[in-house]
């Protein structure tokens, strides 16, 4: 079975912990890197696009509260790179204002979802959310 | 010698005032006038009578009495000497004889009413008069002579007798008695009327008295004597001035501008609250507000518009009410409650009645309302807004303390004590509590933020709606729903539907268990609906009628009805949000009747 390549750029320690505990749940092997900053998010995303996509992510988790350099920031960063506006990104906030959704969507965010209260609802989204990128649509694949 | 004006002079002298105004008296002085005109002879006496005194004018009614008896007499012989020549020589035509009888009866009738009238006059005139010779004898005296002074004797006795025995019995009357003699003198010497003003009569009524000397042809005759009894028109003067000093009393401290203007918008009278200098308030009087506020160095705006509000008046006659501010010094305003009111006699304008009163405490007190209610308003919308972004912020610290409590009970369930459980389900439990408290907070926060558009509501439509939310309860419990037509309103249609949620909801959460019915239905008044949802549950103590519509008040332990307590708090924030109000009435164990008005004005 593939293993999926994560990346989850989000600042909240619990949040970290929540979310690494539900991946545990979603029945896929998922490798998550942790970017706790925007400013990290950006220099690990630049080192990522000079290497010319390789180790690609497959699915990038977003937060948009973020210290330093916020969500949306880092969101027009990687849909304006050339190499990296082809990872899926989902937008994983706890904000559920119009600006934010409408924010993110307009700088061509693949996903916006908000956290929910429950952890087993959580997890079971996740679980969705995994399904529906890995399994059921298809990827881009970087020509080999 | 116009006769008419001698007699009426006469009479406005004389006569009481009722007196003289009455049509007959002008037909007398008529009859008067033309009975004198005839009598060519007569008509040098006649004027000379009314040139003179009162006297006078007695004597000649008596000279003429004396003339016309002679004349009778002459008559009479004339009259027997006609019949002898009739009868013994038909010396003259018996119809010239009989025309001549008629002419002479004719004059003597007239010159009789003449006479009559004049003592008509005399006996009317409400003066007391007596007429003394130069012998000290009553030469004549009237009926009100007497009467003044009490005397039980008429003209007719008296007359021929000492005025010096009558004058003893007079001065008894008399508080204090003016020294006659002297009078007397002053006045024959004088050559003229001397006047004794309000002699007062131990019986506590006044008089005004006369001499009047009496010359005729330069020869002295004699004094005419005049009283009138004046207590009535001196204590009628007395309650008058009594009355007036009242009204002036009232007029200089009301505490109200109050002025009179005539048909031309001139001052008539300003009291001192519409002046209060009183030089400038004097000279007010005779001009207009143009002048008033020119004394006052100011320009002419307000003037034009009190000249234009008085118009006004007058043209729609009745009252114009405006208010009129005025900044003072002190920078403070006064606000004045001004009037005009017109005063009609038929179609004339008589005049305008300017009223003023301060109501600058009523003003600022409106003022410092409104501003407090505009604070309040504002403070509210804060409210709103810290509970909205409050009820927002915890949302994230309460997911995480939720999150990690299913985690840990996820790892460590199994393994907890009975104690450790307890304690961990308190946890659990106040996180839950928590959670739907900052749910209903921000719930609450949103009644009035309002993105939705206003528009037609089909009630009907939407209680029904509401009830297919309960259905499963309702056919659960077994309870009788009954809906009336209600009607289309206009409002924002999701907020109705949350207040009618909640209310139908809290009728079937504290049902009657038995039989439970809830009715739905709605009156129709003037400016609004009033809608009413009624159940025959637990009821609630009057005593929490106030309480219950407070956010998070809750009546019941959360064991018996679960809830937070904003349910009414949302409805009672939909209603006014609608421009209504909400009440209930209830008795325990009976029921509840939760009414609320929706405005048809909109809002």
């Amino acid at each position: 079975m593939k293993t999926f390549q994560i990346i989850l750029i989000e600042d909240n320690e619990g949040d970290v912990i929540l979310t690494l505990e539900a991946f545990k749940h979603v029945g896929m092997k998922c490798n998550v890197e942790v970017l706790t900053d925007g400013e990290l998010a950006l220099n690990y995303l630049g080192n990522l696009s000079n290497a010319r996509g390789e180790n690609k992510p497959d699915l990038i988790l977003l937060d948009i509260n973020l210290p330093r350099v916020n969500g949306i920031e880092v969101l027009k960063n990687i849909k304006n790179d050339i190499v990296l506006r082809s990872i899926p990104v989902v937008v994983l906030t706890t904000s559920n204002s119009h600006q934010d959704v409408n924010d993110a969507y307009s700088n061509h965010a693949n996903s916006y979802m908000v956290k929910p209260m429950d952890l087993f609802v959580f997890i079971e989204q996740l679980k969705v959310l995994c399904e529906y990128w890995f399994g059921i649509v298809k990827l881009h694949r970087a020509p080999s | 010698m116009n006769l008419n004006k001698l007699l009426e002079r006469q009479i406005t002298k004389l006569l009481p005032d009722n007196f003289a105004n009455r049509p007959e008296m002008a037909l007398f002085l008529k009859t008067v006038s033309e009975t004198y005109s005839t009598f060519d002879r007569d008509k040098d006496i006649a004027e000379r009578a009314f040139r003179l005194s009162d006297l006078e004018f007695i004597e000649i009614n008596s000279k003429l009495k004396n003339e016309i008896y002679l004349r009778k007499k002459s008559i009479d012989k004339l009259n027997e000497t006609l019949g002898l020549i009739a009868g013994e020589t038909k010396f003259l035509d018996s119809d010239d004889l009989f025309s001549v009888v008629e002419h002479v009866n004719l004059e003597i009738t007239n010159r009789k009413s003449t006479q009559s009238l004049f003592n008509t006059l005399i006996a009317n005139l409400k003066k007391g008069i007596l007429m003394e010779d130069t012998s000290g004898k009553i030469i004549y005296v009237n009926q009100i002579f007497a009467e003044v002074f009490g005397i039980g004797k008429t003209p007719e006795e008296l007359a021929g007798k000492e005025f010096k025995n009558l004058l003893k019995e007079i001065i008894k009357h008399f508080k204090e008695a003016p020294h006659i003699g002297t009078l007397r003198n002053k006045s024959r010497v004088g050559k003229e009327p001397v006047a004794v003003n309000k002699i007062e009569l131990k019986d506590g009524r006044f008089l005004d008295g006369n001499i009047i000397p009496i010359y005729f042809e330069e020869e002295f005759r004699g004094y005419l004597w005049t009283f009138i009894d004046i207590t009535e028109s001196i204590r009628s003067q007395a309650a008058l001035n009594e009355q007036k000093k009242l009204t002036e009393e009232i007029l200089n401290n009301i505490p109200a501008d109050i002025a009179l203007f005539d048909n031309k918008h001139h001052y008539l009278y300003v009291n001192p609250s519409g002046i209060r200098d009183a030089e400038r308030r004097a000279a007010i009087i005779g001009k207009t507000d143009f002048d008033y506020f020119r004394m006052r160095g100011m320009d002419d705006s307000k003037a034009v518009q009190r000249r234009g509000l008085f118009n006004q008046a007058v043209e729609t006659k009745s009252t114009i009410e405006w208010l009129d501010p005025h900044e003072k010094a002190d920078g403070d305003t006064t606000y004045m409650l001004r009037r005009f009111t017109p005063y009609f006699d038929g179609e004339v304008l008589k005049y305008v009645l300017g009223y003023g009163i301060d109501i600058s405490d009523r003003i600022n007190f409106e003022n410092k309302l409104n501003k407090t209610i505009a604070e309040v308003q504002k403070i509210n919308k804060e409210l709103e807004q810290f509970a909205y972004v409050v009820s927002h912020d915890l949302q994230e610290p309460l997911r995480m303390v939720k999150s990690f409590i299913q985690l840990l009970d996820n790892k460590i369930g199994n393994s907890l004590d009975d104690t450790d459980n307890t304690y961990f389900n308190f946890v659990k439990d106040g996180a839950e509590r928590m959670q739907r408290m900052i749910h209903d907070l921000l719930e609450y926060s949103r009644v009035s933020n309002v993105t939705e558009k206003v528009g037609e509501v089909d009630c009907f439509e939407l209680v029904n709606s509401v009830v297919k939310i309960f259905r499963p309860e309702i056919d659960k419990i077994k309870a009788d729903i009954r809906i009336e037509n209600l009607p289309q309103i206009v409002g924002i249609k999701s907020k109705i539907h949350q207040l009618f949620q909640n209310l139908i909801g809290n009728a079937i959460k504290y049902r009657n268990p038995q039989n439970t019915i809830i009715e739905i239905g709605f009156t129709e008044e003037e400016q609004f609906y009033k809608f009413y949802v009624k159940d025959n549950g637990i009821g609630i103590d009057p005593k929490y009628f106030d309480k219950i519509f407070v956010i998070f008040q809750r009546l019941h332990n959360k064991s018996a009805y679960s809830g937070t307590g904003i349910g009414l708090a949302i409805c009672k924030k939909i209603v006014e949000l609608h421009g209504g109000i909400i009440w209930l009435e209830s008795k325990l164990q009976k029921g509840t009747i939760f009414y609320f008005t929706i405005s048809k004005a909109g809002f």
